[in-house]
């Protein structure tokens, strides 16, 4: 595989010791022309490319990305999407609110990315994010904001928690 | 009519980021005031210059023995409680972390309307904090349509990511 431009592996504000092993260990094999391994909380100390802990403009290097290698949380899988980069998500499974899979097998489902369920096989998914053409995220429009400020004008003040017991149909949406 | 203040609850990493998108549209209806635990090393850079941030000690730790765990709660629903009763907001919003929980609890308790966000995490099922804030959700948002199946009356608007 070649052409690799820019690979980034991101691994979360936590700590996730083995997708930071195994892509480092894949490194040589994609031979990128530059990237960076971004380690979190992690004890692994990459030694294929540059790496940090945190990274503040992380988002700003999706964009010359080639591929991004990165953990399922949501915020980060997101970002990657709407920046529209061939993405390959693996679950965290140190995570003790585990619902990572949840997501990602969701989005592998739609073409969306490319999910690695077992770290073995990451270099697999590498070479199937980059030669599949993922499917871009629709773009549902969102108003829940728009709702949540509807609501709110009609909303006077505080309610006595007396009164929520008593008027129990006014819950919901 | 005066003007609203919302208490955003912030937590660790995504269920910020989602919030946050809420930010301008929600700051022309109010004044925010922003609250997130002090283990959340994001919530100093994540929070508008100009807006407060109030700091809770974190309910459940990843780790805690459940001595500590009871521990934190009480000692967080005590601050978040302090904190709700000095901000006096109209509404509370959260997306869901264990924190979103304690402040809901408190901001219900005082008469706040609370505005629940399930994380766009969940495809279907709702999270625990997604099935204890169902009893207490004025307005209960999800973010993919599967998962309005799991909560009646829950809306879909969207994502906000």
């Amino acid at each position: 595989m070649s052409g690799l431009d820019y690979l980034l592996v991101t691994v979360g504000t936590t700590s996730f010791d083995d997708l930071a092993r195994a892509a480092d260990e894949l490194v040589p094999q994609l031979s990128p022309a530059d990237g960076l391994i971004q380690t979190g909380e992690g004890d692994y100390v990459p030694r294929n490319l540059p790496h940090e802990r945190f990274v503040p403009g992380l988002r700003d290097l999706y964009d010359k990305s080639s591929v991004v290698i990165a953990h399922g949380g949501a915020a980060t899988t997101f970002e990657v999407l709407r920046a529209g980069v061939p993405l390959v998500s693996v679950a965290n499974g140190d995570r003790y609110d585990d619902h990572q899979a949840d997501l990602l097998s969701e989005l592998d489902a739609a073409g969306h990315l490319v999910w690695c369920e077992d770290l073995r096989n990451l270099s697999d998914a590498v070479e199937r994010a980059m030669q599949t053409d993922l499917s871009p995220l629709p773009d549902d429009e969102c108003t829940i904001g728009a709702d949540i400020a509807s609501y709110l004008s009609g909303v006077d003040g505080r309610r006595r928690v007396l009164d929520r017991l008593l008027l129990r149909t006014d819950r919901g949406t | 009519m005066t003007r609203h203040r919302i208490l955003f609850v912030l937590g660790e990493g995504g269920h910020s980021a989602e919030l946050l998108r809420l930010v301008d549209e929600l700051g022309a209806v109010g004044d925010l005031v922003f609250i997130a635990t002090t283990a959340d090393r994001m919530a100093d850079e994540w929070v508008p210059d100009d807006a407060e941030l109030i700091r809770v000690r974190r309910p459940r730790g990843k780790d805690t023995r459940p001595v500590a765990a009871v521990r934190d709660t009480v000692v967080s629903f005590a601050q978040a409680a302090w904190a709700v009763r000095r901000v006096r907001p109209t509404a509370v919003i959260t997306s869901g972390p264990a924190i979103g929980l304690v402040v809901s609890a408190a901001g219900w308790l005082m008469g706040a309307r609370i505005i629940f966000i399930e994380t766009i995490s969940r495809v279907t099922g709702l999270s625990l904090t997604g099935r204890l804030m169902r009893p207490v959700a004025d307005q209960y948002f999800v973010q993919w349509p599967e998962a309005q199946a799991d909560a009646a009356g829950s809306a879909y608007a969207g994502r906000l990511m």
